[in-house]
C-alpha cells in the first residue's frame, strides 16, 4: 500500500466525536475538590449546598455515615455529628461528603453528638435526629401533587403523618394517605437509604459504607447522588463492591428516588441556617435560641468550637 | 461570555478554578478522543482525561503562558493514555479484539452525511483502521494520534515529546510500516470494489 493510501485511511481519525449530552464538569471539578478540597471558603459552601438542597426538596437522603459534611477544620465535624449520619445531596450537582484536607481528623461518634443536644434540651436523641429529618423532609409535596416526586421501581412511596402538637416522628406510618397539611410526604425510604441500598445490592450496610469510604481517609466516605458510572468514586465503589459502576448506579437511583424537575420547591432560595434552627427549635419544642445554644454547648463538649455551620453568615 | 483559552489560562494560574471549567469546555471532547484511541476504551479514556485536567489544575504554574495550552495539555493525555493502555495489554490482548459496535466514540467516526453505501464503507474503513491501530504498540498508537488526529507536525511532535525530529520520524515510520501490513486486505477490498 503507498502512503498516501495509508494517510488518506487515517485521516478517519480526525473526525470529532459527537458532543458527548453529559457534562463533564461536575465529574472533574469533584475530582479536584477531592484531591483539593476547597480550604476556609468551602466549609461554608458545603453546608450552603445542603441546606438549598432542603429547601428546594429535591431529594433527601439520610445516610449513614461519620463526617459527612466533614472539610477542612476540627469544627466541622461538628456539622457532621449534628446532621446525625446524614448526607443530603441535591441533584447530583452537589457532592458532600469527605473532604479530607490533608489527614483524617478523628471523628466523634454523630450519634453521640445528637444525644448530646438531646440531654442539653431534656429530649431523647431521638427525638433530636427525627426533628432534623423531618424538616429537612417537609418541603416535599404529598403524592399525587403537581409535582410530587414520581417513586423509582420498586421504591414504594412513604407517607409520614405528623399530628400538630405530637412528639417529633409520631404517627408516622407508612403506605397511610393523610391529609395535605397535617403530614410531611417523602417519597422514598425514611431514614436509611443505605440500608435499601445495602439490601438491594446484598450486600451488608457496612460494606455499602466502606465501599464509599474515602480511599485517603477510610474513616469517612463519599457519595455523589444520583451519580454516574463515570464518576470515580462510583467506579472504585463498585469495584470494591465487586458489580459495575452502573448497578451501582442503578441501585442508588432506585433506593433514593428524585422529584422531578419542576417539583414544588426546586429552584427556589435555600433555606437559610437561621430558618433551619427555627424550624427544628418549633419541632423539638424549644426556642431557637435554646437550640442554638445546645447545639454550640454540644459542639463545645465535642472539643469543636460549634456548629458553625447552622449560624447566619 | 465565554473564555478564551488564554483567559482561562490567566484565571486558573490566579488560582480561580473557573479557568479550569472553561479549560474542560473547550479539550475535554478532543482530550476523551485521543485518549480513546490510543486505550481503545471508552471508560479508560474518560478517566485519563479527567486525571489530566487534574494534573492541569496541579502543574498550570509550571505552564508558560505564552505557548498553546492544549499541545501541553494533550501530551499528558497522551502519555497517561499510552501508561494506561500499556497496563491494559498486558491484561487485554488486543489480537482478535472484536469491533465494539456499540462504542459511540468509535461509530463516530464515520461521516454521518454520506448515502447508506458509503456510510457502510466509511464504517467499514473506519472500523478497519481502529482494529489496526488498536494491533499498534500503544507508543506507536500514541504518534499516529498527533499526527493524524490531532494534526500535529513532526516537528512539533518532536517538541511535545522533547525528544530529536528524526525520532519521532522513526517512530511515525515504524507504526506506518506495520499499519501498512495491517491495512493490506482494505487497500485489497477497495481495489476489487473499484
Amino acid at each position: 500500500m503507498k502512503e498516501p493510501k495509508i494517510d488518506q485511511l487515517l485521516q478517519a481519525l480526525a473526525a470529532e466525536p459527537a458532543k458527548d449530552a453529559r457534562d463533564p464538569w461536575p465529574a472533574i471539578r469533584a475530582r479536584v475538590n477531592h484531591r483539593h478540597p476547597p480550604r476556609r471558603a468551602g466549609i461554608r459552601a458545603v453546608p450552603r449546598l445542603a441546606w438549598g438542597g432542603v429547601a428546594a426538596a429535591v431529594v433527601v437522603v439520610a445516610i449513614a455515615g461519620a463526617s459527612v459534611l466533614d472539610a477542612a477544620r476540627p469544627r466541622s465535624v461538628t456539622a457532621a455529628e449534628i446532621l446525625d449520619r446524614m448526607q443530603i445531596e441535591v441533584q447530583g450537582n452537589a457532592m458532600l461528603g469527605s473532604e479530607s484536607a490533608g489527614g483524617c481528623e478523628p471523628v466523634v461518634n454523630p450519634t453521640e453528638m445528637t444525644d448530646r443536644v438531646g440531654q442539653i434540651l431534656g429530649v431523647s436523641g431521638d427525638r433530636v435526629r427525627q426533628a432534623m429529618r423531618i424538616q429537612m423532609i417537609r418541603v416535599a409535596p404529598p403524592p399525587g401533587a403537581a409535582g410530587a416526586a414520581v417513586p423509582a421501581p420498586g421504591a414504594e412511596p412513604v407517607v409520614i403523618r405528623i399530628d400538630p402538637g405530637a412528639p417529633a416522628g409520631a404517627g408516622g406510618q407508612a403506605g397511610v394517605p393523610v391529609p395535605a397539611g397535617d403530614a410531611v410526604y417523602v417519597n422514598g425510604p425514611l431514614p436509611d437509604p443505605m440500608a435499601r441500598l445495602a439490601e438491594r445490592l446484598g450486600v451488608s450496610r457496612e460494606q455499602v459504607h466502606q465501599a464509599f469510604a474515602d480511599p485517603a481517609c477510610p474513616e469517612r466516605f463519599m457519595m455523589r447522588f444520583p451519580g454516574s458510572a463515570s464518576e470515580p468514586q462510583y467506579q472504585l465503589a463498585a469495584q470494591r463492591l465487586g458489580i459495575t459502576a452502573q448497578q451501582l448506579v442503578d441501585a442508588v437511583r432506585a433506593t433514593a428516588p428524585m422529584p422531578p424537575p419542576g417539583a414544588p420547591g426546586v429552584g427556589q432560595a435555600p433555606v437559610s441556617p437561621d430558618q433551619m434552627i427555627q424550624r427544628i427549635a418549633s419541632e423539638l419544642g424549644v426556642t431557637p435560641e435554646q437550640f442554638r445554644a445546645a447545639l454550640e454547648q454540644a459542639g463545645g463538649n465535642a472539643g469543636s468550637r460549634g456548629p458553625d455551620f447552622l449560624l447566619p453568615r | 461570555m465565554a473564555m478564551d483559552e488564554g483567559q482561562a489560562v490567566a484565571r486558573l494560574q490566579g488560582g480561580d478554578i473557573g479557568g479550569l471549567e472553561a479549560l474542560v469546555r473547550l479539550y475535554h471532547a478532543r482530550a476523551v478522543r485521543s485518549a480513546y484511541l490510543v486505550t481503545r476504551d471508552l471508560d479508560t479514556a474518560e478517566d485519563v482525561a479527567q486525571a489530566a485536567f487534574l494534573k492541569a489544575y496541579e502543574h498550570i504554574r509550571t505552564f508558560d503562558a505564552r505557548r498553546p495550552f492544549g499541545p501541553w495539555f494533550l501530551k499528558g493525555v497522551l502519555r497517561d493514555a499510552v501508561k494506561a493502555a500499556t497496563k491494559r495489554d498486558r491484561t487485554v490482548p488486543l489480537a482478535g479484539e472484536s469491533v465494539d459496535e456499540g462504542n459511540p466514540a468509535r461509530s463516530e467516526i464515520v461521516d454521518p452525511d454520506a448515502g447508506p453505501a458509503a456510510l457502510w464503507a466509511q464504517r467499514e474503513t473506519a472500523e478497519v483502521v481502529m482494529a489496526a491501530l488498536g494491533a499498534l504498540p500503544p507508543a506507536e498508537r500514541a504518534v499516529i494520534v498527533q499526527r493524524y488526529y490531532l494534526g500535529l507536525s513532526e516537528a512539533e511532535m518532536a517538541r511535545a515529546a522533547d525528544c530529536p525530529p528524526g525520532t519521532v520520524k522513526s517512530r511515525l515510520h515504524a507504526a506506518r510500516g506495520r499499519l501498512r501490513t495491517l491495512l493490506q486486505p482494505l487497500q485489497q477490498d477497495s481495489e476489487v470494489r473499484s
